[in-house]
């Protein structure tokens, strides 16, 4: 196929989700031209999440047809340095997204703040529990970055989505039915809570008898008709079901497609091209600055594009991938310890109770949205007292019904034959009368967890394959046996005449065939220390100027919180310090 | 998988029940086999058993609860039975009404499955 170069930009965005749909907002404001490049296909409301279609479970929730295809290109995992990787062929663990809008197309709307000791965790614990109490293989760092400085974008993005819920601490006063243990906020959230489903009200209840503080999912689907400061209209959730792993057909969850592509995608500043794979970074002989990118087209053609500016937008482990292909920054070596990138790969620890209720409370659990529930933030970060219990970390726990399609979300009583008249007895006595609770925990940074190239495994250009290289630690192990059994009192307040628990044990290895969370962190972490970091506090490449890297890459350890209000915070940060600072004087900026 | 696992559970059928294919089996033969295969007791020269019988086990349920426009779950018999509406996909006015049942049938992507009679 035919090699050509294309025109110039000022500056070229790699992937089009939820950061790259921000960048190209802020960017063309500031007036630069600025070019999306989208491996996947262009999709939308219409036609591609029309009503009925899109309510099809077997196409869309188990079949994936809007996640990534792992026929062309996946990662390799290995749970440890003495394994040998291999391809993660059919999904499982994680839902890594395709096409324009990215996972951000076919997320449930939960969305959370960092708390304020979140970013400067080793300090925390350093202070309350002293220096002793982080394990030795745990590489625990500080973000760089403060809540003070991101609130004023955690706010943005919230106004952006129309985000339901209820403020728990405004401006340092806290407030009844929120989440006291928050960081302030400058404002009220945009729209009030959703309605609480049957199963969020026991939960409720549940855990206010025990002592807890209960209070509703942050949501990024709208509760009250809402327009944002964009102009784009959003309609109230309709509570349909399909959520997650689906498009919204209704309006109602926030996308980049519902918030900020009707504006965008019409500045003339502006273009998108799709079905264009990026392969590499292209940098100056020195290395010390890109000149752009390369990219296959639809037609296979490779393509170089030149530009001042190069944003990676894509998923997590996309970004590190790009960055290891093109040889920016210097390569984590687990032997040694030393170098940044693929440095600190995290994940997260979950844990669940389903329980089943008598015939008279039926929980109709088909009635769902992708973020209404209820929560409680009493186990999490250093919330509580960690002395005595020996771990760094915790978990939400939260009951938050995304639906009842029966394929994926059906959970019977242990105990249940897997097929035959007794399964199907069961799945008819229980199957409305079902409610589940998880615990959402954190995973810390450790030595040997993280990513490099595979030395085996191509994708469809010949290029290598990422490899993952992980697996649970005692810590994070302790961690979600302590919060489970949370988990399990507030589980048997709710008054089910039979639950079943699902936990991780000591020595339990990471099970990739499972779905857990699309909440894949780190790689290129942010720092202030360039020896332990990849980027620094504005996202940028350190030694690279004019590459910067969005998204859960940047993360030094997980949360036990959704992601994605922290990324989109994290990009409008960035994205401010580039306006403000780096094209007034296009360098360094820490 | 499927060529693979079908001819070799048919082969296994014939041998042990006297030239008989799994289809024209009993339904408590039948039961017999399914666990053979799925605790691999049974084995095949070509495939895994137990592999071919977690395929099929999980397809099979695809099959059974998927909007029947895949060509299993007729007439939506299994949302029927366990209560899911399907299609329907807003509930916007059931929310926060707890221990009452949603009233309707399921409705299918094709549309509503035999709720109305023919002769009106």
């Amino acid at each position: 196929m035919a090699k050509l170069t294309k025109p110039s930009v000022d500056a070229v965005l790699v992937g089009f989700g939820w950061t790259g749909a921000i960048m190209g907002m802020e960017l063309t404001a500031a007036g630069l031209q600025v070019l999306a490049l989208e491996r996947g296909e262009n999709r939308d409301t219409a036609p591609d999440f029309a009503y009925p279609r899109i309510t099809d479970e077997l196409t869309y929730g188990i079949r994936g047809k809007l996640f990534q295809n792992l026929a062309k290109e996946t990662v390799t995992v290995r749970h440890g340095l003495a394994d040998i990787a291999v391809p993660y062929r059919q999904l499982g663990s994680f839902l890594p997204g395709d096409g324009v809008g990215g996972a951000g197309v076919h997320w449930n709307g939960q969305n959370w703040r960092a708390l304020p000791d979140d970013l400067r965790i080793r300090s925390r614990y350093e202070e309350r529990y002293g220096k002793k109490f982080i394990p030795q293989d745990m590489q625990l760092q500080a973000w760089g970055v403060s809540y003070a400085e991101l609130e004023p974008h955690f706010d943005q993005f919230e106004k952006v989505c129309g985000m339901s819920g209820k403020a728990g601490n405004l401006k340092g006063v806290i407030q009844t039915g929120g989440n006291p243990f928050e960081g302030p906020r400058a404002n009220e959230f945009p729209l009030p809570p959703m309605a609480a489903l049957s199963s969020a009200l026991l939960f409720d209840k549940a855990a206010r008898e025990l002592g807890y503080h209960p209070f509703p999912q942050a949501s990024a689907n709208a509760s009250r008709p809402y327009t944002n400061p964009h102009g784009a209209q959003l309609g109230p959730c309709n509570f349909c079901g399909f959520c997650e792993r689906y498009g919204c057909y209704n309006y109602s969850k926030a996308s980049p497609q519902t918030t900020l592509l009707p504006t965008l995608l019409h500045r003339k500043n502006f273009e998108l091209r799709t079905r264009s794979h990026v392969i590499r970074v292209n940098m100056t002989a020195d290395g010390k600055r890109a000149t752009g990118v390369t990219y296959i087209d639809a037609q296979g053609n490779e393509i170089e594009q030149p530009a001042d500016l190069v944003v990676l937008c894509a998923y997590q482990f996309h970004n590190v991938r790009l960055l290891l292909l093109s040889n920016i920054g210097k390569r984590y070596d687990p032997a040694t310890g030393t170098g940044v990138v693929g440095r600190n790969y995290a994940y997260q620890l979950l844990g669940g109770v389903t329980m089943f209720f008598d015939k008279s409370q039926p929980m109709n659990p088909f009635i769902g949205a992708g973020a209404s529930g209820s929560v409680v933030d009493d186990f999490y970060g250093d919330n509580f007292d960690h002395g005595p219990l020996g771990f760094i970390g915790g978990a939400s726990l939260s009951c938050i019904n995304t639906g009842g399609r029966p394929i994926q979300q059906t959970s019977l009583p242990t105990g249940t034959p897997a097929w035959g008249a007794g399964w199907k007895r069961a799945i008819k006595d229980n199957y409305l009368y079902t409610a589940s609770i998880g615990s959402q925990g954190s995973v810390m940074g450790y030595r040997d967890n993280y990513l490099d190239l595979d030395p085996t495994y191509k994708d469809i250009y010949g290029q290598p394959l990422l490899r993952m290289t992980f697996d649970w630690k005692a810590n994070d192990i302790a961690m979600t046996q302590f919060t489970t059994t949370k988990l399990q009192a507030i589980a048997k307040a709710m008054g089910p005449r039979d639950m079943k628990v699902n936990v991780r044990k000591p020595g339990d290895h990471y099970d990739l065939r499972v779905y857990q969370s699309t909440h894949n962190t780190g790689g290129a972490p942010m720092g202030t220390d360039p020896t332990t970091s990849a980027v620094n506090r504005f996202l940028q490449v350190w030694d690279v100027p004019n590459v910067f890297v969005m998204g859960a890459s940047a993360f030094p350890q997980n949360f036990g919180y959704n992601p994605t209000g922290m990324v989109a915070a994290l990009a409008y940060w960035s994205a401010t310090a580039i306006r403000e600072k780096y094209l007034k004087s296009p360098g360094a900026l820490a | 998988m499927y060529r693979a696992g079908i001819a070799a559970t048919d082969a296994h059928c014939k041998t042990t029940f006297g030239g008989k294919v799994f289809a024209t089996l009993d339904a408590a033969q039948q039961d017999a086999v399914l666990k053979g295969l799925e605790s691999a007791e049974i084995k095949f020269d070509t495939i895994s058993s137990k592999i071919f019988f977690t395929f099929l086990l999980q397809n099979t349920k695809e099959g059974y609860l998927s909007d029947p426009l895949h060509g299993g779950n007729k007439d939506a018999g299994s949302w029927k039975m366990i209560g899911f509406p399907g299609a329907r996909a807003d509930y916007a006015d059931w929310v926060g009404r707890p221990n009452v049942r949603y009233p309707l049938p399921p409705a299918t992507i094709n549309g509503l499955q035999n709720q109305v009679s023919r002769n009106g």
